[in-house]
């Protein structure tokens, strides 16, 4: 044995071979696994296993929300139900003040362009750099704009046509008693 | 003698390795720190824009919308600096917006794919185009996040849509045998609407346990002997800690979105054969015409090349391009060679088309 070799078997790690083993038998373990998870009787042990489970809850679980039902009603309090509905109606609120919210910015829109062609002078192209408050830049809005808004076609619609609940048709003008909302997270976490 | 020393010189290295196994175990590991703000909000969801760290000038003009799947956080996009795909675009000049869903709660169990595509896709890009200014916009989407935006995108081709990125799309479920979830969920053996009926959404947990099971041996076993015999390294246990935090953060899906996944996607491939219906419009996916790059994981044991391939054939777009990568279904975006690879060709594929 030279000494180059005899340095080399010194030098080996004897873990080294334990984990190029323990690799290789992880690997052959691996590739047996994931063709055994793939047949039809993993699917149907697994499956057989969720649905006893559900079957053997369901009376505990009904007969508890029936008791928690009762308890609250008793009790005058509101229902999981309640909240449920509540938080719908929230979210539809949610919904129809964004819309109002787009109609905003279109009307800006259509104020500030003639406005910026008059006065290129003084009022630049604003830049849709990151604002402290990037959703609501409220202008006056005068009667002789908003029948300009009117008058104009969208330049794009986006707005995805509401299906529930018809909204006011001249629901610009009642936007304007509306006071900015301002983004949270509060609000996305109801 | 000589083995009470070689004791006592390990056991400070064994303590520290077991202090370091211990922190990244018990502990979560900072994720999500590109600068963001929150811009837009609708029930759960929430748009952030990522502030921009180049002029207006060097900027691309059209902004990026990120959208990923139901059911699980989407900062996997923005992992961690140095290993962020959010940081990596953002210094490319790129106006990035990411669409959170948030957590649905019980009250949200009746959301579908219906109200993702027509209520909050289309609100959050009308929301990008005030911001920006532009009437243009790309979107990526991933995973379920990819279906979303393909059927958004055949539902409102008219919208501004100008850039289509799919990422392990998983769209066609005609093959039944490489579908592993589809054996699974295949009516025989899983009942959905006794599921539903009893969790009202479906539990992270369990979505996570059936995306580990497929892999039983690297999830359970593998990706912990591997973090155990890199402990001593830093940059390893960091990455590790930070995907391992990612992971752990499991959320449930809506009731609807994930009757809707089963039923009309894996046991009946609706989308592919153009019946899907959404509040009774068919998703026809010849309407999408916008520029499409899918980006497939040749190693995707959750979403199989042959899911997103065909898509190509059914749309009416003449800009579409498949990128192949190497790789599994998240390590093709968070992975070591994410860097070198994926991002960059979805970065010039898109910056030659965001001008």
């Amino acid at each position: 044995m030279s000494e180059a070799e005899a340095g080399n078997t010194n030098q080996s790690d004897p873990m080294e071979t334990f984990r190029e083993l323990r690799d290789a038998y992880l690997d052959l373990w691996s590739k047996s696994m994931v063709e055994a998870v793939n047949t039809e009787g993993y699917a149907q042990a697994s499956g057989s296993m969720l649905d006893s489970y559900l079957t053997l809850s369901a009376p505990y679980r009904e007969t508890f929300e029936k008791t928690i039902l009762q308890t609250l009603q008793q009790l005058g309090l509101p229902t999981s139900l309640d909240f449920s509905g509540l938080a719908g109606r929230l979210t539809n609120i949610e919904m129809r003040l964004d819309d109002m919210d787009a109609k905003l910015d279109r009307i800006e829109r259509l104020i500030m362009r003639p406005q910026s062609v008059q006065h290129t002078e003084r009022i630049k192209t604003t830049e849709p750099a990151i604002q402290s408050d990037p959703i609501h830049r409220t202008v006056p809005i005068t009667p002789a704009a908003l029948k300009q808004a009117k008058a104009s076609k969208p330049v794009l619609q986006t707005a995805p046509s509401r299906q529930t609940g018809g909204r006011a048709p001249n629901a610009a003008q009642k936007t304007t008693a509306v006071k900015p909302r301002q983004p949270n997270a509060k609000k996305g976490a109801k | 003698m000589a083995q009470v020393q070689v004791v006592t010189d390990q056991y400070p290295i064994f303590a520290q390795r077991l202090q370091t196994l211990t922190r990244v175990m018990t502990t979560k590991a900072s994720i999500a720190q590109t600068s963001k703000e929150l811009v837009w909000t609708l029930n759960k969801a929430k748009l952030y824009r990522y502030v921009p760290v180049v002029s207006q000038q060097e900027r691309h003009r059209v902004p990026l919308l990120l959208i990923f799947a139901l059911m699980n956080r989407p900062f996997i996009l923005d992992l961690r600096p140095g290993s962020s795909f959010v940081e990596f675009l953002v210094q490319r000049g790129y106006d990035v917006y990411l669409l959170d869903w948030g957590v649905p709660g019980p009250e949200d169990k009746h959301l579908k794919f219906d109200d993702y595509t027509l209520e909050y896709i289309p609100r959050a890009i009308r929301k990008i185009k005030a911001l920006s200014g532009v009437e243009e916009v790309s979107v990526l989407g991933w995973c379920i996040g990819a279906i979303l935006t393909t059927i958004y995108a055949a539902l409102r081709p008219d919208d501004g849509l100008r850039n289509l990125i799919l990422l392990t799309a998983p769209l066609d479920f005609s093959n039944k045998e490489k579908l592993t979830f589809g054996r699974w969920t295949d009516e025989k053996y899983f009942d959905v609407d006794k599921a539903l009926a009893a969790f009202g959404n479906m539990p992270g947990e369990m979505i996570d346990y059936g995306a580990k099971a497929l892999k039983p041996v690297e999830n359970y076993i593998s990706n912990y002997i591997k973090l155990w015999d890199n402990l001593d390294n830093s940059q390893i246990v960091d990455a590790w800690h930070a995907m391992n935090t990612w992971v752990k953060d499991t959320i449930p899906m809506a009731g609807g979105a994930f009757h809707q996944l089963i039923v009309d996607l894996y046991r009946n491939d609706r989308l592919m054969k153009g019946e899907f219906l959404i509040r009774g419009e068919r998703v026809d996916l010849s309407r999408l015409r916008a520029n499409l790059l899918t980006v497939i994981a040749e190693g995707d044991h959750i979403t199989p090349p042959c899911q997103s391939e065909s898509i190509l054939d059914k749309i009416s777009s003449t800009d579409k391009e498949i990128f192949r990568v190497k790789g599994g279904h998240i390590g093709i975006m968070a992975g070591n060679g994410a860097h070198k690879h994926t991002w960059p060709h979805i970065e010039s594929w898109l910056g030659a088309r965001s001008n």
